[in-house]
């Protein structure tokens, strides 16, 4: 984290990966920051999935929809309680034609945040014409709300 | 619907909340950068504080523009402008303190302070130029 914040330089309170994943994976809103053409910035909640460490998520084949393929930063509050925030700057673009087998698990992660609650599914077939994006995470910034100072922490991939 | 250029009451109420608002930027690259923030509505405009040498202030001196969105579940308020330097030195500690205590409260913020004091701080505003929102609070 950058200086300033308070946050120690031990270790003590840091979160780990494992921790992270599992919130990113139950969490069912994220915030996406994109660029409009103008190349303002742009920042919108959207539904998602998080599979094999990284975030699928959905914008449509519209001009707005391709908006978001110059993704690059998102973050994730975990329900209301807000539990958690993580943000992370991703390599990025389309993933418009997902293996069957791919897009089945997307499909099945996707059913079990939104159908029930929301009536929202969707199938196999929905990304054949592209839609369906791909956020590799680059760097997250991981902590706690209740305890920011002592569980900051940045994990980064290779 | 598209967006507007003013708060309704709702709108307004919802953002005096006290609520953390995700604040967009843009990098040196073009890529967006996004930031959980304290912000605070004062009359037209939109003031948070950061302090100098992270990646906010170098953002805004070369490309002003701002989204933010604040948010509870899925009610929303997303608002847009351009943010301009408002305040340094003392004057910008005072918007930091206003902030602190807005979100942790009197005795925390007292306690902050002494930290906030050993950083150059700064504080942008915005006038709100775009507004959008969920349904429920148009």
């Amino acid at each position: 984290m950058p200086s300033g914040y308070g946050v120690p330089k031990g270790r003590t309170g840091m979160l780990t990966w494992t921790e992270v994943r599992a919130a990113l994976e139950k969490s069912g809103r994220f915030w996406i920051a994109t660029t409009n053409p103008n190349g303002g910035p742009h920042v919108i909640q959207q539904w998602g999935a998080w599979l094999d460490d990284r975030f699928y998520f959905e914008a449509g084949t519209t001009p707005a929809g391709r908006r978001t393929s110059r993704a690059t930063s998102a973050s994730s509050s975990r329900a209301t309680t807000a539990t958690w925030r993580s943000s992370s700057t991703a390599s990025r673009g389309p993933h418009r034609s997902p293996t069957a087998a791919l897009a089945e698990r997307i499909v099945r992660s996707y059913t079990a945040r939104y159908k029930r609650k929301y009536g929202y599914a969707p199938t196999v077939s929905s990304w054949d014409e592209g839609g369906l994006y791909v956020v590799t995470p680059a760097k997250i910034l991981a902590w706690v709300v209740a305890r920011f100072n002592k569980s900051a922490t940045k994990l980064t991939f290779g | 619907m598209g967006s507007v250029r003013t708060l309704n009451a709702r709108q307004r109420a919802f953002l005096e909340a006290v609520r953390f608002g995700a604040l967009a930027t843009v990098d040196p690259n073009g890529s967006p950068h996004l930031t959980t923030m304290w912000y605070l509505v004062d009359g037209d405009e939109i003031m948070f504080n950061t302090a100098r040498g992270r990646r906010k202030p170098d953002n805004l001196s070369r490309d002003p523009r701002v989204s933010l969105l604040v948010l509870d579940g899925y009610t929303f308020v997303r608002v847009a402008g351009s943010a301009r330097e408002a305040a340094t030195g003392e004057a910008a500690l005072a918007d930091i303190h206003r902030l602190a205590v807005r979100y942790d409260g009197e005795e925390a913020a007292a306690g902050a302070m002494e930290r906030f004091r050993t950083q150059e701080r700064v504080s942008y505003r915005f006038v709100i130029e775009r507004v959008y929102a969920s349904a429920d609070l148009r």
